[in-house]
């Protein structure tokens, strides 16, 4: 019980064994997930479906509010979503959103913003381009 | 008693709680300004799965010895070395796991391969800190009563006052300041708004206050010129030594966290001088904090 001679102690407290334990299932976990990971997704693309969540009538016009989820392997960044719709008297109206990140299978919310009712003319949503990070 | 074996002693396994609640507190200091960095979020799920798990692997090593010299509780020994390398690990998770959460920046919309990946990054410098925690929250003996009773403290000044300890403590100082502001978009702007004289001048000017800090500064902990040794001489053996390991430091993480893919050579060079300023200052500065 040498505790503080020029060798240190000799015993381990028990806690010690604990947390240590904790710490290598954790590196080794995490190692694990993560080279799993990057094998699994390689040099996949991002992939990326964008879905109405749902249409809201506001004050200053209609909202639509969208999710995107990237279903690819790689994260994207920079991303535009558009969505549009043709109004019946025939033109097109058009609105877009920028998501910075969308890592993979990870989703993302945002919202466009439209003057007419888009419920009206087969609105259509979409990704339209990503810059990889 | 043989050395490494287990003791339920209840003042040991005290003294270990504590100890390790301290390392909390290093790991949080540490490593708060790179949790509230957003690039360092972005990296957690953008980076290179290899370069992080790489990264994760040689941190285990270079915390094992960390402890040696300046471990969060008293080590010794090969097992208690690396067993004090994965509580400081276990404590940067941990740490990191709830500060983030706390933060809102692991969500339930985020992916496993995103929330691991931002844990594990922000898990390593808070790592670091959690290893660091005694020789910065910790009691110690100050210089002016170097007969204090801590004769661990004084075997620990011992090994830093190697050769080996001082290079390897500047390059942990070079590391964590580097890991500072490495993940920021600034460090490739700037290496881009630079001219090559720009570069030249930042070369002299690191290595000039990286030699101001180590001799004609009398702080605590500088080192003390040994007499008789031409300046010229520590010069090279010490201050051009840590300042290629800071550089070389500096590129390691600049590769880590994908800042050199498709730089081109002349750029390559001067963004590793940039970030080398800052690794060189936290070398030099390293000697003084631990």
């Amino acid at each position: 019980m040498n505790r503080s001679s020029d060798t240190g102690r000799t015993e381990i407290p028990a806690l010690e064994w604990l947390l240590g334990s904790i710490g290598a299932l954790m590196v080794a976990g995490a190692i694990g997930f993560l080279a799993w990971s990057g094998t699994v997704n390689g040099e996949s693309h991002p992939d990326i479906r964008v879905e109405i969540v749902r249409v809201i009538e506001q004050r200053n016009g209609w909202l639509v509010q969208v999710s995107a989820f990237n279903e690819g392997g790689s994260a994207a960044s920079e991303v535009t979503v558009g969505g549009e719709f043709t109004a019946p008297d025939g033109t097109v109206e058009s609105a877009e959103l920028r998501l910075d990140y969308l890592p993979s299978r990870s989703g993302r919310q945002g919202g466009l913003f439209f003057s007419r009712d888009p419920r009206t003319g087969g609105l259509k949503v979409r990704a339209l381009g990503y810059a990889e990070p | 008693m043989a050395a490494g074996s287990t003791t339920w002693d209840p003042k040991a396994n005290r003294e270990f709680a504590i100890a390790s609640a301290r390392a909390f507190g290093g790991a949080i200091i540490f490593s708060l300004p790179l949790m509230m960095t957003m690039e360092m979020w972005w990296l957690g799920f953008y980076m290179d799965r290899f370069r992080l798990v790489l990264f994760l692997v040689l941190t285990v090593p270079v915390l094992a010895v960390l402890s040696h010299y300046a471990g969060f509780e008293r080590a010794d020994g090969p097992l208690d070395l690396v067993l004090d390398a994965f509580t400081a690990l276990a404590v940067g998770f941990i740490a990191s796991a709830f500060i983030l959460v706390l933060l809102h920046v692991l969500q339930a919309g985020n992916s496993p391969d995103e929330l691991i990946g931002k844990i594990v990054l922000q898990a390593i410098p808070g790592a670091i800190g959690a290893m660091l925690a005694r020789s910065q929250l910790g009691t110690r003996g100050d210089d002016e009563n170097s007969g204090d009773d801590d004769p661990n403290e004084e075997v620990e000044e011992a090994r830093r006052d190697t050769y080996a300890g001082e290079l390897f403590l500047a390059g942990i100082g070079a590391m964590f300041m580097a890991f500072n502001v490495a993940p920021t978009d600034e460090m490739v702007l700037i290496g881009l708004m630079m001219t090559e004289w720009h570069a030249i001048a930042l070369v002299a000017g690191s290595l000039l206050l990286m030699h101001a800090f180590v001799y004609a500064v009398e702080f605590r902990g500088t080192t003390r010129r040994r007499d008789g040794v031409p300046l010229a001489s520590e010069f090279l053996r010490l201050t051009m030594v840590a300042y290629v390991l800071s550089l070389l430091i500096s590129l390691y993480v600049l590769w880590t966290f994908g800042r050199t893919d498709g730089l081109g050579l002349l750029e390559l060079v001067k963004v590793t001088l940039v970030l080398g300023f800052p690794a060189a200052l936290g070398a030099a500065a390293a000697r003084l904090i631990l």
